[in-house]
């Protein structure tokens, strides 16, 4: 069988890793069938490793070895991705809300990026989202399974606030959803990590709807795959 | 749908306050049974922390199989170097390099309960997981070099006797790829070094693919038996 002696070629080229990905694919089919393949490639493999001696040892960041033991734990139990703290209110009394959003409107938002920065992060600032959680007449709907508050515009406009969310393990993302009719419909990715995580919904949000949080495959998801890891209920 | 209601959500997680746990354990006393599992009467838990030392890889990989992070970590204090080099040789790139670390680390972990099908040695099956990683990913930044056959040089410093172990393997495997025929040699660090595929390779040399595949071939079975007669491939998998 002509097709079959092929295969049997990439056995080299596949134990040094030179397959595009259609081969490769056709080659492992092909390996789950072939005895001789199986018993020809860990030789070759081996060798083929061994090249990896003649390259200069390196050393990667400390924080590497933190991030890979982190973000297998985090696989483990996705949910140890949230901490839960007491259910401490973290956002300002209305009054205080009010007064800060009146100095705002005086001074601009220039001095409250910059202080609220300092918990941020350095991904910046979500300008639609501060202007949401500094509006005057926003409504806070508190967190369930994590500590922060959904921030809602009269205009339905919203915006999350979570503190100590840890970052998204490699390769996922933090995804909003407004649930509508038991309906969860996409609503913004976000990374996670840092004091606190502010981001604006790209949707807006009906009365009564829910406002909830899952962890997805990185760039998001258009329907949820993932379990739901906090929200709240809005009014 | 009931897994939407808030309420639900928050009943079924009543575990989960004050998760996750500080990333180092190390200071973290050894109670409970995960702390002691069974590895042939061996004992973790020295002053608290776990002694990883005196374990094989092997013993290593069974323990990441089931869902050990520290032992993942011991696993990546002996190999998070090399892997590193290999993934910085390919990709150039610090952090490319350590997104494919980590990439290899996290399929290791998934996938460490099929190691003992796989037929490989420990080394053999982590660095071959690096280098697909690395691969994939230069494949997709195109930032592959020009070059890869370049010489670097290793430097003569440090003194430990792992680094000395090192340094001889290293020449084993100089003198090793320096027996191969100079178009042999070409096919294996092109491909491996510099992340082409077989096919990139036929076209970058002005071979015919069949060329290219006997040339892998027969360097890597070639290599496979000098590494033997230098009694290197026992040592290293």
């Amino acid at each position: 069988m002509e097709a079959d002696l092929d295969t049997h070629d990439l056995v080299a080229p596949y134990a040094l890793g030179a397959l595009d990905g259609a081969e490769r694919e056709r080659f492992e089919r092909h390996l789950a069938v072939c005895p001789r393949c199986r018993q020809e490639l860990p030789g070759l493999q081996s060798a083929a490793s061994v090249l990896a001696l003649d390259v200069e040892d390196a050393e990667p960041s400390r924080a590497l070895r933190k991030r890979i033991v982190q973000a297998a734990r985090a696989e483990r139990e996705p949910e140890a991705a949230v901490v839960h703290l007491r259910r401490r209110r973290w956002a300002l009394p209305a009054a205080a809300a009010l007064a800060v959003a009146a100095s705002c409107a005086a001074i601009g938002l220039g001095i409250w990026a910059v202080l609220l920065s300092n918990d941020l992060g350095k991904g910046g600032i979500d300008k639609r989202a501060l202007a949401i959680v500094t509006h005057p007449y926003a409504s806070r709907f508190p967190l369930i399974g994590a500590d922060g508050v959904i921030v809602v515009t009269p205009r339905r406009e919203a915006a999350l606030v979570v503190s100590k969310l840890v970052r998204a393990p490699h390769g996922k993302t933090y995804e909003l959803w407004v649930v509508i009719a038991q309906q969860p419909q996409p609503a913004g990715i976000f990374p996670g990590g840092g004091e606190r995580s502010l981001v604006a919904l790209t949707r807006s949000v009906p009365r009564g709807s829910q406002v909830s949080v899952s962890l997805e495959p990185a760039g998001g998801s258009s329907t949820l795959t993932g379990s739901l890891l906090f929200g709240a209920q809005t009014a | 749908m009931s897994g939407l209601s808030l309420l639900a959500m928050e009943s079924s997680r009543p575990e989960v306050h004050n998760r996750p746990q500080p990333l180092d354990r190390q200071a973290e006393p050894a109670t409970g049974e995960d702390r002691v599992r069974s590895t042939g009467g061996r004992r973790f838990g020295r002053g608290g922390g776990r002694d990883f030392e005196h374990l094989s890889d092997e013993a290593l990989i069974a323990l990441v199989a089931r869902g050990d992070d520290d032992a993942l970590g011991a696993l990546y204090d002996r190999f998070g170097r090399i892997s590193f080099g290999l993934a910085l040789r390919i990709l150039r790139d610090r952090t490319l390099a350590e997104d494919a670390v980590q990439d290899a680390f996290l399929a290791i972990w998934r996938s460490a309960g099929n190691f003992a099908a796989e037929r490989a040695k420990p080394s053999t099956w982590i660095l071959t997981l690096v280098h697909r990683r690395s691969v994939d990913l230069v494949r997709r930044e195109e930032r592959r070099r020009a070059d890869p056959i370049e010489d670097i040089a290793h430097p003569a410093g440090g003194a430990t006797d792992e680094e000395v172990a090192l340094r001889s393997k290293r020449r084993a495997v100089q003198e090793a790829l320096r027996r191969l025929p100079d178009e042999q040699r070409e096919a294996l660090e092109l491909a491996y070094y510099g992340g082409f595929s077989q096919s990139e390779l036929a076209e970058r040399l002005g071979q015919p693919l069949g060329t290219i595949k006997s040339r892998m071939f027969a360097g890597l079975a070639r290599l496979r038996d000098l590494l033997a007669e230098s009694g290197l491939e026992a040592e290293l998998g």
